[in-house]
């Protein structure tokens, strides 16, 4: 495949591609809603709402498939947006500390457990919380007279998470076994038993910020080329630096405290759609938030079949590093001499 | 699978360092495990416990002796400092390496392994025996056997309900086959609806929950939760519906100690009310 041609963003490219990969991710859910562990009759769930099928279809089923949808576009688009930014390709969600933020005030949540007022939305807000202090610390250590600098940003960020690393290793001395196993699922990167509230709400708050990001699209294709060429061609680096910094970091914030870290969403999705649409972030933009959003589905769904057997249902980022690790190795293997971004 | 755990459990009890109990009988001891505290209570040899792990609340006693650290990493020089007589380390709740490590020392060490119910048993006769509480451990088993034989006269003849036993909610995570709990739950006259699972605490599909209708669900509750809410939203499940969702103290359930059978009582009451 040609880069070069590939790249070229018009208009009617821009949105064959978009809606391509709509349709990509469209499928990916519609068939994640109709293979599921139990057989479901469709007639059945939609004629008699108190029925089995319809309380497996919508509220067992369908709750997780949207939540893993939004999980997956949100870290695709944030690895997208952190690429560029840090004009580095093995850039993923978690590399500026918002996971290891999230990740240590997950941990620290299972402490308190569900005996706080907030019940189930502890552990999703003790995390957010978490990622949202990373951000901050990140921010505050990552600019350079009043700038936020990416390769400052970048040491910072890796500080945060090696900090929050150690932070809850000590915290797992405090943690009952029981809960311990739990801690340890959530940070495996889980879709467990989400409500619809949860879908509802992650849906709202990514659509915000992945629009701001489309913004940036623009931006973005400046910045990877350079400091020196985004200025030139008028691009206020400074400035959309901080706004595709926050938009992606407030992202992946979101969909670390609901689904725990899940891994290599955010990184072998925009490298596998770079080689098939260029590395125009007009097109690998709306591209990697639908391809995001199918490839988490489709493994939460294997997932969800491939244990089935053992009567167990292990927590997806299991499955997206085994499948997403030698994925990355091929497209790593692929591109050979290739530029990096 | 089970014959080779057995066999590894084996090999790792013969690689110990076997040290022979002290002339004068055991006159200090350290627990590692909250079952292991508990039995050791229920035997009469609680005052004579030195150190326990932090989890061993029970009975309130246990709580006033010196902790030696968390069952996975416990401090080694802090059990070393006490002299014990004799360690109990129970492969559920400690580290391999630990009865080694304890061995090397000179620490006379009982290794405890429980998978079925049946185990549960002779752990508390080995407990006592290795205290020099044989007899007390005879009876207490007698005694904990009589009251499961009770239990089972009642229910034995009733249908079986269907049941789920809830380790954790979000995710989902009950009990499942292979584990001392599953036969818990037959005896007190429940058909585990995750018994088919070939893990002991698997994470559990929430859709199969949902179609396999379970009657009766039974959460035991630990520090830090678990909270219930997300199972409840599943209005057509019978346990929902007519509101036979229990959170008990999982510590009856989950503990393989004498209070076990406190706990099969409770979920046989709660069964078959």
């Amino acid at each position: 495949m040609s880069i070069s041609k590939a790249a070229r963003a018009t208009p009617a490219r821009v949105t064959s591609v978009t809606l391509l990969s709509l349709a990509l991710a469209a499928g990916a859910i519609v068939g994640s809603l109709l293979l599921g562990v139990e057989h479901v009759s469709l007639s059945r769930a939609f004629a008699d709402r108190s029925s089995l099928d319809a309380d497996i279809l919508f509220q067992a089923r369908a709750p997780r498939v949207f939540l893993g949808a939004l999980v997956g576009a949100a870290l695709s688009a944030a690895g997208v947006a952190f690429q560029a930014l840090l004009r580095n390709p093995l850039a993923d969600p978690y590399v500026l500390g918002v996971s290891g933020g999230a990740a240590a005030a997950g941990t620290a949540a299972a402490l308190v457990g569900g005996a706080s007022l907030l019940g189930i939305w502890t552990r999703p807000a003790f995390a957010f919380v978490g990622a949202l202090g990373a951000v901050a610390l990140v921010y505050a250590f990552g600019r350079v007279r009043g700038a936020l600098v990416p390769h400052v940003a970048l040491l910072a960020g890796v500080v945060v998470n090696a900090l929050a690393g150690a932070v809850i290793l000590a915290l797992r001395l405090f943690l009952a076994p029981f809960a311990l196993a739990d801690a340890l699922a959530w940070l495996t990167g889980s879709l467990g038993a989400v409500d619809g509230l949860r879908v509802v709400v992650l849906g709202v708050y990514a659509l915000v910020a992945l629009v701001v990001l489309g913004w940036s699209a623009v931006d973005m294709n400046a910045l990877s080329l350079g400091e020196e060429a985004a200025r030139t061609v008028g691009v206020d680096v400074e400035r959309s630096r901080r706004i595709i910094f926050f938009a992606a970091s407030l992202l992946t914030a979101a969909a670390v405290a609901f689904a725990g870290p899940i891994g290599f969403v955010g990184i072998v999705v925009p490298h596998a759609l770079r080689r098939l649409v260029g590395a125009d972030h007009r097109l690998l933009l709306p591209a990697s938030i639908c391809g995001g959003a199918a490839f988490l589905v489709a493994t939460d769904t294997a997932s969800r079949l491939a244990f089935l057997a053992l009567g167990t249902e292990p927590a997806v980022g299991i499955l997206t590093a085994l499948i997403g690790a030698p994925l990355f190795l091929v497209i790593l293997r692929r591109r050979g001499g290739e530029r990096a971004l | 699978m089970k014959r080779l755990v057995c066999a590894a459990a084996l090999l790792m009890m013969a690689a110990c360092h076997r040290v022979p109990p002290p002339p004068g009988g055991v006159r200090r001891i350290v627990s590692l495990a909250p079952s292991t505290t508990e039995i050791l209570y229920a035997l009469g040899a609680g005052d004579r416990l030195v150190g326990v792990d932090q989890y061993s609340d029970y009975p309130p006693e246990a709580a006033k002796v010196l902790r030696v650290g968390s069952d996975l990493q416990p401090s080694v020089e802090r059990i070393a400092a006490l002299k014990p007589d004799v360690a109990f380390v129970a492969t559920s709740a400690n580290a391999r390496e630990l009865p080694e490590q304890l061995g090397r020392l000179g620490i006379r060490v009982v290794v405890s392994q429980v998978v079925t119910l049946d185990d549960v048993w002779k752990d508390i006769q080995s407990t006592g025996d290795a205290v020099g509480r044989h007899d007390a451990a005879v009876a207490l088993v007698a005694r904990l056997r009589a009251r499961l034989e009770s239990v089972h006269a009642r229910v034995a003849t009733l249908p079986p309900e269907k049941a789920l036993v809830v380790v954790w909610a979000d995710p989902l995570t009950v009990v499942g086959g292979h584990s001392f709990v599953d036969e818990a739950i037959r005896i007190a006259g429940g058909e585990n609806i995750a018994g088919d699972s070939k893990q002991p605490y698997p994470q559990f599909s929430v859709e199969r929950m949902v179609a396999r209708a379970p009657a009766v669900i039974v959460i035991g509750s630990h520090k830090g939760g678990p909270d219930p809410t997300p199972l409840l939203a599943h209005a057509s499940v019978p346990a929902v519906q007519q509101k036979r969702v229990h959170i008990v103290d999982g510590d009856l359930i989950f503990r393989p100690g004498p209070r076990l059978v406190d706990g099969i009582e409770l979920m046989a009451k709660l069964f078959h009310p």
